[in-house]
């Protein structure tokens, strides 16, 4: 299975996930999620230290974070950028063409607002 | 060239800046921080219509991703240690000649050497290193050789559902021999023995 088709995949488990309500759940949510799937369908294992493209999609790490505001924190990759707010929104965003690839809201049911 | 760039840019980022600017300043770079615990910055390097995207991480040094990088949080196709280096991996990646040209020639100017320098390293003719870089087959034996003038080691590994190994290249490297020359064989026709 290709990457672009795993990652759809990820994309749809976390549309079906139940909302969560707060930023550290969210981040808990989409790591287990993709790690769920990478696990199932990349054939490749675990290694986020070797910082290599071995052909295995990785979730954001807690390290890489950088707040955008009190409640917003963004965690950027080579062509993605995922934000995550204090209320548990969240959104991954391609950064190339600005497409939302998904935008979840919180538990008290509130998109996140970016400012940029 | 335009350089948008946040406060405080670590020198190494900083020097790769400069450095790109200096052999391509057509380009238009941008450099952003990364996390904050972790350090990275990343540098985005646009030239005409081509894209390089570079990561640099504070003790692991600089990843460079490439235009066709797109997936969700992969990592890097090549790492470099020297600013040098990867200013010229970076530039060589924008170049408007076709892509995917010979290997040798991409190492050989990654470390700035010509064709003269790489054939005395290896014991050859000039000419030998130019028809290799035209080549599109290289045996393995070959590219044990070249990339240890460089000062590098290939590793292969084999990698199947149930394990992973690596592959013992001893066999291969004992019997390599200084490259000489070959001697130039003149075939006489035999003369048929009649009874």
């Amino acid at each position: 299975m290709t990457k672009a088709e795993r990652f759809r995949i990820f994309i749809e488990r976390l549309k079906s996930a139940s909302a969560v309500g707060s930023a550290q759940t969210a981040l808990a949510l989409i790591t287990s999620t993709l790690n769920a799937v990478e696990d199932e369908f990349s054939g490749v294992p675990f290694a986020p230290e070797r910082w290599q493209d071995d052909g295995r999609l990785y979730p954001p790490q807690k390290d890489f974070a950088r707040p955008i505001s009190e409640d917003l924190t963004e965690y950027r990759s080579v062509a993605h950028s995922t934000f995550v707010a204090a209320n548990g929104a969240f959104e991954i965003v391609r950064r190339q063409s600005g497409e939302i690839e998904i935008a979840k809201a919180g538990l008290d049911r509130k998109r996140l607002r970016r400012h940029r | 060239m335009k350089t948008r760039t946040s406060p405080s840019v670590p020198p190494s980022v900083a020097e790769l800046i400069q450095c790109i600017s200096v052999v391509a300043p057509d380009a238009a770079l941008t450099a952003e921080p990364g996390g904050v615990k972790a350090g990275n910055w990343w540098v985005e390097i646009k030239r005409g219509a081509r894209m390089a995207t570079v990561e640099w991480r504070p003790s692991r040094g600089f990843g460079i991703y490439g235009a066709a990088a797109e997936s969700y949080g992969e990592g890097p196709k090549e790492i470099f240690q020297s600013v040098q280096m990867v200013g010229r991996r970076v530039v060589q990646l924008l170049s408007a000649r076709k892509s995917g040209g010979s290997w040798l020639k991409t190492l050989r100017e990654l470390y700035g050497l010509s064709q003269v320098q790489v054939a005395t390293r290896l014991g050859i003719q000039q000419g030998n290193i130019s028809k290799l870089e035209r080549r599109s087959r290289v045996q393995l034996n070959t590219l044990i050789n070249v990339v240890a003038i460089f000062g590098g080691s290939i590793e292969i590994r084999a990698k199947f559902p149930e394990a992973e190994l690596p592959l013992d290249l001893s066999a291969v490297t004992q019997h390599l021999l200084p490259s000489r020359p070959r001697k130039k064989v003149v075939r006489t026709a035999r003369k048929s023995i009649t009874t």
